[in-house]
């Protein structure tokens, strides 16, 4: 058991150095000068010789190597060319806003998502089910973009129910301003919840178990939350753990939209100016909170499961 | 069986619409009018807002006078010509590893599959947005081939990972103990008989890459990474056309309801198709996993 948990510990860490090695492969690899790649095009002589010499550029492959992965370890990404800050003091300010939004959105997952595929497998096959399935259809074929753009124009703009962008000053403001990025973000994962608890709970509801619970005489809400739900909670904790991961990276599209000051958003404004040190920053910061949330959820399986445990 | 017709329309909904996709794509362009032409005289009101759905422009124009329905009809074949060339080479790459990896088993098959844990772990978006910032000072910039790449790149993972499930299955029965027994080698079984069995979840898997690809490219396209303007595309169009949401909504409803019918139309193909291949899962099975760019 502690070989197993080691081992996965010992992958994640890997995981974390292939980024890492990745990025630097792809730096070193176009045909540009790195220097003036990180620096972009208005760079002046001096600020190109210091950046030479922050990433050992005028070293061999091995070394640029060595210094590469010192600074990664070290946190010194450099600094973003368009704030003229440490990437590392930028992310850490890009990150508490692209949280609550990450939070936000898997809470709605759960919340629509679930009941909606518990819908779809007890009444299978009737006309909720169908009506189930074709949100599922269609929220998992709509891209952000557009569920943003739609959701701002009827909700924000129409009815002026809720702000049109922006983070909000704290407390309940903030909580009105969530709402919109959050529910848009979570529109593809309430489809993906609901498809998972739907099969897998129409799964369980043929098992003998389920038969055994029903034969006893429970009623038929007691025997799908309590007996039927239980096989989709591993399911079910994969896919957070993984949503949570890949969230927490930064939402690009609907940070754009509703102008939530978050990594996304960083990012965005990074391509624009072709901001590379910053680019660099964040494709770090989220693969490795990707690693490190595949590590949890695969910890968190074998608690759940006894059975992977072997 | 009623559950079985349902099924059934799912596939021949999909395919339809699938159909009908493709044959605007191909031949709609001699139809309508020039995408790209810029028709400020006409095409714009007499205080340079874009035009509203009319019997001359059919979705209306956009904010330099542009047709719309010209430039979504044009922006058909762009996209669909993205998905498919992506999703083809993601499908080459997928079954080559899929099957080499289910059928050697071992070690193969343990670094083949880490090798697509590898890759995954990557964020989808963030390695797109990377590839394009590198490739601005190449030749390739302003090309299709950053994207496609990128599509591609990200897009054989899942579909090795499934093929690889089944081909591991098909590797340990009888069907191949035959063939081993009767003196084949390796690639003899992998092409004649593992390949021939997979067909089924191929067209699945081609249907769901069809529809993972095409939002992929909407939305590198709508944050400026997909193909060089003026050749029109469904994410850069409802890109360019929000800042005017209030005023003319048409210019994000129009490319926004395209993207949404093409990839339901795959999705809707992919989860028949499935329904069909395995019985059993029909009763649940909608459209399928994977990560789609937020």
């Amino acid at each position: 058991m502690i070989g197993l948990v080691l081992r996965r510990i010992g992958w994640a860490l890997a995981v974390a150095w292939f980024v890492v090695t990745a990025t630097f492969a792809m730096l070193a690899a176009i045909p540009a000068d790195p220097a003036k790649a990180l620096l972009g095009p208005h760079a002046d002589d001096a600020a190109l010789a210091r950046a030479r010499a922050h990433y050992c550029l005028d070293e061999g492959v091995l070394v640029q190597y060595g210094c590469w992965l010192d600074h990664v370890v070290r946190g010194e990404l450099g600094e973003s060319y368009r704030t003229k800050r440490p990437v590392t003091e930028v992310l850490a300010d890009r990150a508490w806003p692209t949280a609550q939004l990450a939070l936000a959105a898997i809470l709605l997952q759960l919340l629509i998502g679930v009941p909606l595929g518990v819908l779809g497998a007890v009444r299978s096959g009737r006309w909720p089910a169908r009506a189930a399935e074709l949100v599922e259809l269609v929220a998992q074929s709509v891209p952000s973009f557009v569920a943003g753009t739609v959701l701002l124009y009827v909700v924000a703009y129409r009815w002026g129910l809720l702000p049109i962008g922006g983070y909000g000053d704290g407390g309940w403001d903030r909580a009105r301003h969530l709402v919109l990025p959050a529910a848009t973000l979570a529109t593809f994962g309430i489809a993906s919840y609901a498809r998972v608890i739907r099969t897998e709970l129409g799964d369980a509801l043929g098992e003998d178990y389920v038969r055994t619970a029903r034969a006893k005489g429970l009623t038929e809400r007691a025997v799908v939350l309590r007996h039927g739900l239980r096989t989709s909670l591993g399911p079910l904790v994969t896919l957070v753990g993984l949503d949570l991961g890949v969230l927490l990276g930064g939402a690009v599209v609907v940070e754009q939209i509703y102008a939530w000051p978050g990594l996304g958003r960083e990012v965005l404004l990074a391509i624009l100016e072709l901001d590379l040190p910053l680019i660099l920053g964040v494709v770090l910061v989220s693969a490795i909170a990707i690693a490190a949330a595949n590590l949890v959820v695969d910890l968190l399986q074998l608690w759940i499961d006894p059975r992977l445990r072997d | 069986m009623s559950g079985g017709d349902w099924f059934h329309r799912r596939v021949v909904i999909g395919a339809v619409m699938v159909g009908t996709l493709v044959l605007i794509a191909v031949i709609g362009p001699r139809f309508t009018a020039d995408p790209v032409a810029l028709n400020i005289d006409r095409g714009l009101t007499e205080l340079g807002a874009p035009l509203p759905p009319s019997g001359d422009a059919l979705l209306g124009t956009d904010q330099l006078g542009r047709d719309v329905w010209a430039r979504i009809v044009d922006g058909a074949g762009t996209s669909l010509g993205i998905a498919a060339v992506a999703t083809l080479i993601a499908l080459a790459i997928g079954l080559a590893v899929g099957l080499a990896a289910g059928y050697a088993g071992g070690r193969i098959d343990g670094a083949l599959m880490r090798l697509v844990d590898l890759v995954l772990a990557f964020p989808v978006l963030l390695l797109a947005i990377l590839l394009a910032a590198l490739l601005r000072e190449s030749r390739l910039a302003g090309s299709s081939i950053p994207i496609v790449a990128t599509i591609a790149v990200v897009g054989w993972t899942t579909m090795a990972r499934v093929l690889r499930d089944k081909a591991r299955v098909l590797a340990r029965g009888e069907m191949v103990l035959a063939a081993r027994a009767a003196g084949a080698g390796a690639s003899r079984i992998i092409v004649r008989h593992l390949l021939p069995n997979v067909l089924g979840l191929v067209a699945v898997l081609t249907a769901l890459g069809f529809a993972q690809n095409l939002l992929a490219e909407s939305v590198l396209s709508y944050l400026g990474l997909g193909p060089p303007p003026p050749a029109p595309t469904w994410g850069r169009m409802l890109f360019e056309g929000r800042m005017y949401y209030r005023t003319a909504p048409h210019l994000v409803l129009a490319p926004g309801l395209a993207i949404l019918i093409a990839v339901g139309a795959f999705h809707l193909l992919a989860s028949g198709l499935r329904a069909q291949l395995d019985p059993r899962a029909g009763r649940g099975a909608g459209p399928g996993t994977g990560e789609a760019p937020r």
